[in-house]
C-alpha cells in the first residue's frame, strides 16, 4: 500500500514551540484517537444517531444538559447565534441568514470584540456593542442594552481578553430578562476544569475548540449547553439541509475522534502532564542561561500561559538580534521551529519571546534550545 | 480492539443502498486513503502550504488553473460566491457577510433551486431568480445581468433540467464579464466530469469529496481560475491575518487535505469500467432475486445519468397489492442490520444503488427486500 509522507509534497514538518496554532495544524492527535477514527471509518451509520450519542458524552463531561460536535469553535459560534435566533422552529431555521421576524441582535462587550464574531453575522445576527470602554462595561449598560430584539449576550474567554463584568454577573442580568448567554472559550482547555466552569457559572451555551488542548481532530469543536438550545443548534447544522450550518460539515470519523479525545483528556493525569511540560521549559531556560543582557525565565501562570513556558526578555543593555526577528530565523531554519513573540507595543524591553512546551515531542526541547541559543548568540 | 467503536457507543451500523448520502456518512474511504490520513497525523505543518500543494494536484486532475480543499461542496458554494464578490481585496473580504458596496447578486435559474443552495448566498449575497421551474429563455439571463451581479450559479444534479446548457450560460455571462460558478456536488463519477465543467468554461466548480471520490466526508474540491481561487483562499486560509475569514468556520484539518488528495489520486488510477461491471453484478443479484413477484416490475437501469451507478429498480404496477414503498423502506430500516434503500426519482419506485454496498451486502439486501415485499 502506498504510504504518505510530507516529504513527497516537499513540505517540511514544523517543530511547534508555540501554542495550539491553527496555521500549523492545531494539535497532534494521540494514537488512541487516531485508532478510534480508523475503527469508525469502514461503516455507514445514521449521523443523527451518532451525533445524539456524542452529545450525551459531551454533556456528561461538561456538566451541560446537552452537547454537539461542530466543525470548530467558530462553527460552534455560528450555531450558537443561529440557535438563539430560531429556537426549534423549522420555518425560522429555513430562513436564516434572513432574520425577518426574529430576535436578531447579539450584545457583546466592546472590550471583548474578537474577529470570530463574524460567525454570528454569518448566521444573520446583528452585533450590538455594550459600552465603549476597552476595559469593560457597567451593569446598567448591559441592562439598557437588552431589548426585545436581543437574541443573546456573548461573552468571550481568551488570552488578553477582559471584561469588568464576570460571566456570572452577566448571566444574572441576562437571565433576569430572559436572554441566553453564549460563551466562546475556544482555547481555554486545558485546564480541564474549564470544561465545566462556564456552564456552572450560568452560560447557556459554550463552545470549545476540539483541535487545541483537547487534541481531537483540528476541524472539530464542542458545543454544549441547554438542551433546547443544543437541539436548535443541531437543526441548524449538517446533516440537515437548508440551514446555515450545512457548509460546516463534520464527518463520522471526526465525531468519534473528538469524543475519544475528550474521554482521554478527562481521564488524563493533568498534573503529570504539566510536570513534563515544566521540565522541558526548565531545560530550555537552563540551556539559555548566562547570555549577558538577556533575561530568561520560566512562567507557568495558567491564566496567561498555555502551559509552562520559557520566556526571553532583552534588557536595556542587550546589543544582539531584535527579539522580534528571532521567530523568522527559526521558521526558515531546518527544521522550521515556531515560537511565540509578544510585542508590548510599548518598549522593546517588555517584548517577549515565548517558548511553549505543550506541543513539543520528547527530545524536541533540546533542538529548540540549541537553535535558539545559536540564533541569540551568533546573530 | 475487540468490540467495534459503534457497538461501544450504541450506534447501529447500517447497510447503505441509497448512494453517497450525507446522513449515513457519505462514503467509506478506501484503506489507502485512511492510511494516508494516519501517516499525516503526527506532524505540524504549515496548513496554507499544505493546501497549496493539494491545490496543484487538484488543478492537474481537473484541468483548472488552481484548486483547494474545502470542507464540503456547500462550503465550496459559499466560497465561490464570496470570491466573486470580493476578488483578491482583503479589505472587502474582511467585511463579509456585510456586502455593502459589493456586487451581491447571484443569478440562478428557478429550475436549479434546491435544498442545498442557501450556501450560495451565505456570504451576504442574494438570489436573482430567472426562468420557470421548467425553462429559462436566454434573453432572461442576458437581461438579469447588471452591475451588481457577482456571479451566475449553475447547478448540476440528478433529475435536474438544463434548459440552458452550461456552455450557453458561460457564453452569455462571459460576454458581460460575469463569472459562472458550478455546484456539481454529486456528479463524480463519471470521472470525466472532473474536467468537463471547467472545459465548458466554468470559472469555478465545486465537487463533494466524500461521495464518489471517496475522500473524507467533510471535504470538497474547489477548482477554477487562479485569481478566484486566490480570493477563496483569502476567505479561508488567511491564517496569519488578524481577521478570521468568512470561511474560517468551514475548517479543514491536515488529515482531510491529505486524505482527499489520496482519494483523488486513487480515483484517477481506478479502472472505472471494471468498477462499473462489479456494481452491475451486485445489482443483478438483487434484480434476479425479485423476478417473478406479481405486481412488480424489477429491472436493472444502467447508464441513466440520473442514477448513480447501475441500479436495481422496483416499479409498482397498478395490480400491486402488497406493502407500499414507504412501508417497505420502514421495515428494512427497522431490521437488523438496518438497510436503507432509495425511492422516487421518476415515480414512486424503489431502488438500490450498489455504489455504497459493501461486497456481499447485495445478498442481504436481496433477501430482506424479497421477504418484506412478499410477506405483506
Amino acid at each position: 500500500m502506498k504510504r504518505f509522507s510530507y516529504a513527497d509534497w516537499d513540505i517540511r514538518p514544523v517543530i511547534n514551540a508555540s501554542a495550539y496554532m491553527t496555521p500549523i495544524g492545531g494539535s497532534i492527535m494521540p494514537p488512541e484517537v487516531v485508532q478510534a477514527m480508523a475503527d469508525a471509518s469502514p461503516y455507514f451509520v445514521d449521523m443523527h444517531a451518532l451525533n445524539r450519542k456524542a452529545g450525551e458524552i459531551i454533556a456528561q463531561h461538561t456538566g451541560a444538559e446537552a452537547g454537539l460536535v461542530t466543525s470548530g469553535a467558530m462553527g460552534g459560534m455560528l450555531l450558537q447565534a443561529a440557535a438563539c435566533m430560531t429556537g426549534k422552529e423549522l420555518s425560522k431555521v429555513r430562513r436564516l441568514p434572513d432574520t425577518t421576524g426574529m430576535k436578531n441582535e447579539i450584545l457583546y462587550f466592546h472590550s471583548q470584540r474578537v474577529t470570530y464574531f463574524r460567525a454570528f453575522q454569518m448566521a444573520g445576527a446583528k452585533l450590538v456593542p455594550v459600552g465603549e470602554d476597552a476595559r469593560g462595561a457597567d451593569t446598567w449598560e448591559l441592562e439598557n442594552g437588552i431589548n426585545d430584539r436581543t437574541a443573546a449576550v456573548a461573552y468571550v474567554f481568551g488570552p488578553g481578553i477582559r471584561c469588568s463584568l464576570s460571566l456570572a454577573q452577566v448571566a444574572g442580568v441576562a437571565h433576569g430578562k430572559g436572554v441566553p448567554v453564549i460563551v466562546d472559550a475556544a482555547a481555554m482547555v486545558p485546564p480541564a476544569e474549564n470544561l465545566r466552569k462556564y456552564i456552572a457559572q450560568g452560560a447557556d451555551m459554550v463552545t470549545f475548540s476540539g483541535g487545541k488542548g483537547l487534541r481531537g481532530p483540528q476541524s472539530t469543536g464542542i458545543l454544549c449547553g441547554r438542551k433546547d438550545l443544543i437541539e436548535a443548534a443541531a437543526l441548524n447544522s449538517s446533516p440537515h439541509y437548508r440551514c446555515v450550518g450545512r457548509p460546516m460539515k463534520v464527518c463520522k470519523e471526526e465525531v468519534v475522534g473528538l469524543i475519544t479525545a475528550l474521554e482521554l483528556f478527562v481521564r488524563q493525569d493533568h498534573e503529570a502532564v504539566w510536570k513534563a511540560w515544566r521540565e522541558k521549559a526548565r531545560y530550555i531556560v537552563d540551556a539559555l542561561h548566562g547570555i549577558p543582557a538577556l533575561k530568561v525565565w520560566l512562567d507557568e501562570d495558567p491564566t496567561t500561559r498555555e502551559g509552562p513556558v520559557a520566556v526571553v526578555n532583552a534588557e536595556p543593555s542587550w546589543q544582539g538580534i531584535h527579539l522580534r526577528d528571532v521567530p523568522e530565523k527559526l521558521m526558515t531554519g531546518d527544521p522550521p521551529i515556531l515560537v511565540g513573540f509578544h510585542s508590548s507595543g510599548f518598549s522593546e524591553h517588555l517584548d517577549e519571546l515565548v517558548v511553549c512546551t505543550a506541543n513539543l515531542k520528547d527530545g524536541e526541547e533540546e533542538t529548540v534550545a540549541a537553535r535558539l541559543r545559536k540564533v541569540l548568540v551568533e546573530d | 480492539m475487540s468490540e467495534n467503536i459503534y457497538d461501544r457507543l450504541g450506534v447501529r451500523r447500517v447497510i447503505n443502498g441509497t448512494s453517497w448520502v450525507t446522513v449515513l456518512g457519505g462514503s467509506i474511504m478506501p484503506p489507502e486513503v485512511r492510511q494516508a490520513m494516519m501517516d499525516a497525523v503526527p506532524y505540524y505543518v504549515e496548513m496554507p502550504e499544505l493546501n497549496r500543494k493539494a491545490g496543484e494536484v487538484i488543478a492537474r486532475i481537473t484541468g483548472a488553473e488552481a484548486g483547494m480543499v474545502v470542507s464540503g461542496a456547500a462550503a465550496g458554494q459559499a466560497l465561490m460566491v464570496a470570491a466573486c464578490m470580493t476578488g483578491n481585496d482583503e479589505a472587502k473580504a474582511s467585511r463579509l457577510p456585510d456586502a455593502t458596496g459589493l456586487k451581491d447578486e447571484v443569478i440562478i435559474q428557478r429550475c436549479h433551486r434546491n435544498r442545498y443552495d442557501g450556501a450560495f448566498v451565505l456570504p451576504g449575497a442574494r438570489f436573482v431568480e430567472i426562468g420557470t421551474a421548467q425553462s429559462t429563455p436566454s434573453w432572461e439571463l442576458e437581461g438579469a445581468i447588471t452591475a451588481r451581479t457577482a456571479a451566475v450559479a449553475y447547478v448540476i444534479a440528478p433529475f435536474f433540467r438544463y434548459p440552458l446548457s452550461l456552455s450557453q450560460v458561460v457564453e452569455i455571462a462571459h460576454a458581460r464579464d460575469v463569472p459562472v460558478v458550478v455546484d456539481a456536488a454529486a456528479e463524480v463519477p463519471p470521472a470525466e466530469n472532473l474536467k468537463k465543467f471547467i472545459r465548458e468554461g466554468a470559472d469555478m466548480v465545486t465537487f463533494s469529496g466524500g461521495k464518489g471520490i471517496r475522500g473524507p466526508q467533510s471535504t470538497g474540491i474547489l477548482c477554477g481560475r487562479r485569481e478566484l481561487i486566490e480570493a477563496a483562499w483569502l476567505h479561508s486560509l488567511n491564517y496569519y491575518s488578524p481577521h478570521a475569514g468568512f470561511g474560517r468556520p468551514m475548517k479543514v484539518c491536515k488529515e482531510e487535505v491529505v486524505g482527499l488528495v489520496a482519494a483523488l489520486e486513487l480515483f484517477e488510477r481506478t479502472d472505472h469500467a471494471a468498477q462499473w461491471e462489479a456494481w452491475r453484478k451486485q445489482s443483478e443479484v438483487i434484480v434476479r432475486a425479485l423476478q417473478g413477484v406479481p405486481g412488480l416490475r424489477v429491472c436493472l437501469e444502467d447508464g441513466d445519468p440520473n442514477r448513480q451507478g447501475p441500479q436495481a429498480v422496483v416499479y409498482f404496477e397498478p395490480s400491486w397489492s402488497g406493502p407500499s414503498g414507504e412501508e417497505v423502506r420502514a421495515a428494512l430500516q427497522k431490521g437488523d442490520p438496518p438497510i436503507y434503500i432509495g425511492h422516487g426519482g421518476y415515480r414512486d419506485e424503489l431502488w438500490v444503488t450498489p455504489v455504497t454496498l459493501q461486497p456481499g451486502e447485495e445478498q442481504v439486501v436481496a433477501r430482506r427486500l424479497k421477504e418484506v415485499l412478499t410477506q405483506g
